[in-house]
């Protein structure tokens, strides 16, 4: 690693409550709702006033549904429990085909302290099976604890059954960005192996009921699903594998895992994974060139840091400097292989800084942050990528992320900077 | 899908001859129980027509100069409604969060104020700080000037005494379950100026705009109708230079503040205003009605100037406040707009239109289409408002049109409506698409919030040459759609 020059710059560890009036951390419901609004045949509904049912219709740039109970003065003061039941019976009702709702606690709802496990009792008894999800934004230091809490109502859904006929996984953690999940299952497909759901960007109540049906799980993103693979070895004995699709390396490497686990012969997946290989690298010689050594600054959740970073270095770009929101002490470390400028949470002075002294050629960071580093002349690339930048995952998708790499480095707009 | 046509017909191709087929978005579509479609039936709303208070006194506070948000809750109200910045306006903004975990929701929120505001004065050293509250801390019951005393106190002692000069603050109480964000922008024009507000005595030249939640072209507009009046002019929450600005590289002083928005002074002097302008009656009037109480500067609140007659109304009042006359300029400009109107008038005449909105937007288009000729059928007012309701029927009893007004409802509502009762043309913001796209109609983005196309933040409507470029979004967006293939305009 170059020498780096001296950085004023906060080294927060993780796991640390958010400083006040610093920080770009969101709130147990939108961690919730990052995990559970995909889901399909549920009916969502936010028992809260009605900011948080607005904005939490989206998830990762897209509209999932979501209704709220647009809790008034009136029901803050005198309780809102009735309203609630009503509420959620009309839903039922514009739903016939729900097999199930998720009720989400907001801060409001969460600080008034109703029953509302008591009325989802009274609703199951009537076969509506409701489940609530007490995620109000001030009972996690962050996103995670939203993330961890949606895992462990989706895990109790789960009903075990008997396994498939033929080799079946599946993804937990793969959020579906873009079509990834597509990607993966073709490369898996590839191999004979079947995916059941993916968890959760492409799923239903119905799916994750009958998830005990596969052989494996496949553990995507361990900052959100990791509790649950453990929890799902642990109750129903399914063993699980960790594994990334980013990249040419994870790919060979996770398919081979998969192979071995299914007793396929290793022979034919390496085959497999050369030709596709070789061909990625022909098409990707030419971006190379203008790729190698330029740096990057990271800044973006957890889940997606150690790929990125591994994907980039596969590129031959190098990484100087990583931040995340809500990393985890195993993130971290492994971050550090690349920089020993890791910090979590930092603010955007924090990034101002690293921004002036670092000078990196190129920032990553996430959708709403990403208007600052381009404001001050810095190439930028967001996430999660819009659909027409299409996967990330299996070999088109590192293309697609070396291509969108060269696009934001040598778009001609920066030319113009400068005095 | 092109390619299925045999034959070109000569009076030219609409979609209907395409025969594309219509993919609804829901895969099967159920109508819903008939009773549960009226919003006031039902406990569960779909869909709402507005957000929370906290957005609108953010957006307001955004439009200061080296101001910051301080919202005092949880840490999603914030980061949502970055996120809503940051898609309308591809802008960095800077807003600060208390950060409330566990531990504040059961002992308040003082240490997370007291922290948190010496946090941001010694990180971003601001001019003002607008302390925002929210559901949670207004629940919970927070004393929020008692904990900014002793913040205040504490950083007197640590940073010396001159803090208290060079930071102002100001409180705005903004509990989101008493009503939406543009009330949020309402207390939060009369919250500044409560607080910041003062009489000198001497008077001066000049006039007051409170824009409401109009986007950085809207406030350019009125600049520019303005210095074209001569009028010397100040715009409270001038969001122009600090939501939408150059980039500039690296600047030398960090962290990047946007070059402009309206300085605290310009607060201070409105106490000696000639007039003051409410320019949405429901996102601003507060602040005005509170100066003319409090200071007896003239407040004149009046519908968005949209359309002619809304803006012939407030540069008659401008010219009756200062006593100035309306120059050619803005004759010429008018006679452009008329000329506009008249060359379109096939294409909007008779068209049904449907509209959705803020309050202030949408009671200013229903003039505005009215104007066009066109019939509008289905109204939903986001938020609840009389003032916007009573706008509505003026303009339709003028134009003698009989339009359903959902004042209040939410989107599910008025979808339903349209779905039976399909419009020409929908007018509403980037939350109508999918109901432009599953009955085939084109949508026309305007008001709060357009974050799926670009450029509509700086793109006025306001005005004559607003007005002329909003005609011609409307009529484009029917050309499009009717005749999608230009070979037909050969
Ligand atoms: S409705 Fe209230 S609690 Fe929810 S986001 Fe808005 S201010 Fe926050
Ligand atoms: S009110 Fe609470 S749950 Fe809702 S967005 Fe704000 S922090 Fe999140």
């Amino acid at each position: 690693m170059s020498a780096q020059p001296f950085v004023p710059f906060w080294q927060n560890p993780c796991g640390l409550p958010s400083r006040p009036g610093l920080g770009q951390r969101a709130c147990a419901f939108f961690g919730a709702r990052y995990v559970l609004g995909p889901v399909k045949e549920t009916v969502q509904l936010v028992h809260g006033p009605v900011g948080c049912g607005y904005y939490g219709r989206l998830v990762r740039m897209v509209p999932y549904p979501l209704y709220t109970t647009a809790l008034t003065e009136k029901e803050v003061v005198f309780g809102g429990l009735d309203h609630l039941a009503q509420a959620l019976r009309e839903a039922f009702a514009l739903n016939p085909e729900a097999r199930g709702a998720f009720v989400y606690l907001s801060c409001v709802s969460g600080l008034i302290g109703e029953d509302v496990a008591g009325l989802a009792r009274l609703f199951e008894e009537k076969g509506l099976p409701v489940k609530t999800v007490a995620c109000p934004g001030f009972s996690s230091f962050s996103q995670a604890g939203g993330h961890a809490l949606a895992y462990e109502v989706l895990l109790g859904l789960v009903k075990p059954g008997p396994l498939a006929e033929e080799p079946t996984v599946n993804l937990l953690g793969e959020y579906n960005v873009a079509g990834e999940a597509r990607v993966i299952k073709s490369l898996l497909e590839g191999l004979g192996v079947k995916v059941h759901t993916v968890l959760t960007g492409e799923t239903s109540w119905s799916e994750i009921k009958t998830l005990t049906r596969a052989h494996l799980n496949l553990l995507l993103c361990g900052s959100t699903a990791e509790a649950l693979a453990k929890d799902l070895k642990s109750r129903f004995g399914m063993p699980f594998e960790r594994v990334s699709f980013y990249g040419p390396t994870a790919i060979a490497r996770s398919l081979k895992k998969i192979a071995s686990f299914f007793g396929f012969p290793g022979k034919k997946v390496l085959a497999r994974t050369r030709k596709d290989e070789d061909k990625l690298q022909k098409t990707l010689s030419s971006y190379k060139d203008l790729l190698s050594g330029r740096r990057v600054l990271l800044l973006l959740g957890a889940g997606k840091l150690g790929p990125l970073a591994r994907m980039l270095r596969e590129l031959g770009l190098e990484v100087v400097a990583v931040g995340s929101i809500f990393g985890r002490e195993e993130d971290h470390q492994k971050l550090r292989a690349y920089t020993e400028l890791v910090s979590d949470n930092p603010t955007e002075d924090e990034l101002e800084y690293l921004l002036k002294f670092l000078k990196p050629d190129v920032v990553l960071t996430n959708a709403r942050d990403q208007w600052r580093p381009i404001k001050l002349g810095f190439p930028t690339l967001s996430f999660p990528q819009t659909v027409d930048r299409g996967p990330y995952t299996g070999y088109e998708g590192f293309l697609n992320l070396a291509r969108d790499l060269v696009k934001v480095l040598s778009a001609p707009v920066w030319r113009f900077l400068g005095p | 899908m092109i390619n299925q046509v045999k034959e070109i017909p000569i009076e030219g191709i609409t979609y209907k001859n395409l025969k594309i087929e219509k993919k609804p978005l829901s895969r099967e579509y159920v109508p819903p129980p008939p009773e549960l479609v009226p919003r006031a039936n039902r406990a569960v709303c779909i869909d709402p027509g507005h957000t929370c208070m906290p957005l609108g006194a953010m957006w307001a506070t955004l439009g200061v100069h080296r101001a910051i948000p301080f919202v005092q809750g949880a840490q999603g109200c914030t980061t949502y409604v970055r996120y809503t910045f940051s898609r309308i306006f591809r802008e960095p903004a800077t807003i600060a969060n208390a950060s409330f975990h566990e531990d504040a929701a059961v002992f308040g929120g003082r240490k997370n104020l007291v922290r948190g505001v010496r946090n941001l004065v010694c990180r971003y050293q601001p001019e003002l700080i607008a302390i925002v509250t929210t559901c949670s801390s207004e629940v919970i019951g927070d004393d929020i000037h008692s904990f900014l005393d002793e913040a205040l106190d504490l950083m007197e002692e640590e940073l010396g005494p001159e803090v208290r000069e060079a930071v102002k603050f100001v409180v705005v109480n903004t509990p989101s379950f008493a009503g939406s964000h543009v009330e949020g922008y309402n207390r939060a024009s009369r919250e500044f100026l409560k607080a910041l507000a003062r009489k000198s005595g001497e008077t001066r030249e000049h006039v007051c705009l409170i824009p409401g939640m109009m986007t950085p072209g809207d406030i350019r507009e009125l600049k520019h109708m303005m210095e074209l009046m001569g009028v010397s002019h100040r715009v409270l929450f001038d969001i122009s230079e600090t939501l939408d600005c150059p980039l500039v590289g690296m600047p030398d002083r960090i962290p990047y503040y946007p070059p402009g928005g309206t300085p605290v002074e310009a607060f201070v002097r409105a106490g000696d205003a000639q007039a003051i302008f409410a320019l949405s009656p429901d996102a601003g009037s507060a602040g005005a009605q509170w100066l003319d109480r409090r200071y007896k500067v003239p407040a004149y609140v009046m519908t968005m100037p949209i359309g002619v007659r809304n803006t012939d109304h407030f540069l008659r009042n401008v010219a009756e406040a200062t006593d100035r006359p309306i120059p050619d300029r803005l004759r010429w400009e008018r006679g452009i707009f008329l000329d506009a109107m008249a060359d379109t008038l096939h294409y909007t005449m008779m068209k049904k239109v449907a509209l959705c909105g803020d309050p202030d937007f949408v009671a200013a288009a229903t003039w505005f289409v009215c104007e066009l000729g066109m019939v509008p059928t289905y109204i939903l007012v986001g938020t609840k408002s009389r003032r916007a309701e009573e706008d509505i029927r003026q303009a339709c009893e003028e134009y003698g049109h009989q339009p359903v007004v959902m004042n209040g409802g939410d989107q599910f509502e008025w979808e339903y409506a349209l779905k039976n009762d399909i419009p020409d043309v929908i007018l509403g913001h980037s939350r109508c698409v999918n109901i432009a796209r599953e009955i085939q109609v084109p949508l026309v983005r305007f008001g709060f919030p357009v974050y799926d196309r670009v450029g509509y933040q700086r793109e006025p409507i306001v005005g004559y040459r607003g007005g002329e470029r909003f005609l011609a979004r409307i009529v484009n967006a029917i050309l499009d759609h009717q005749y999608p293939d230009d070979r037909t305009h050969q």
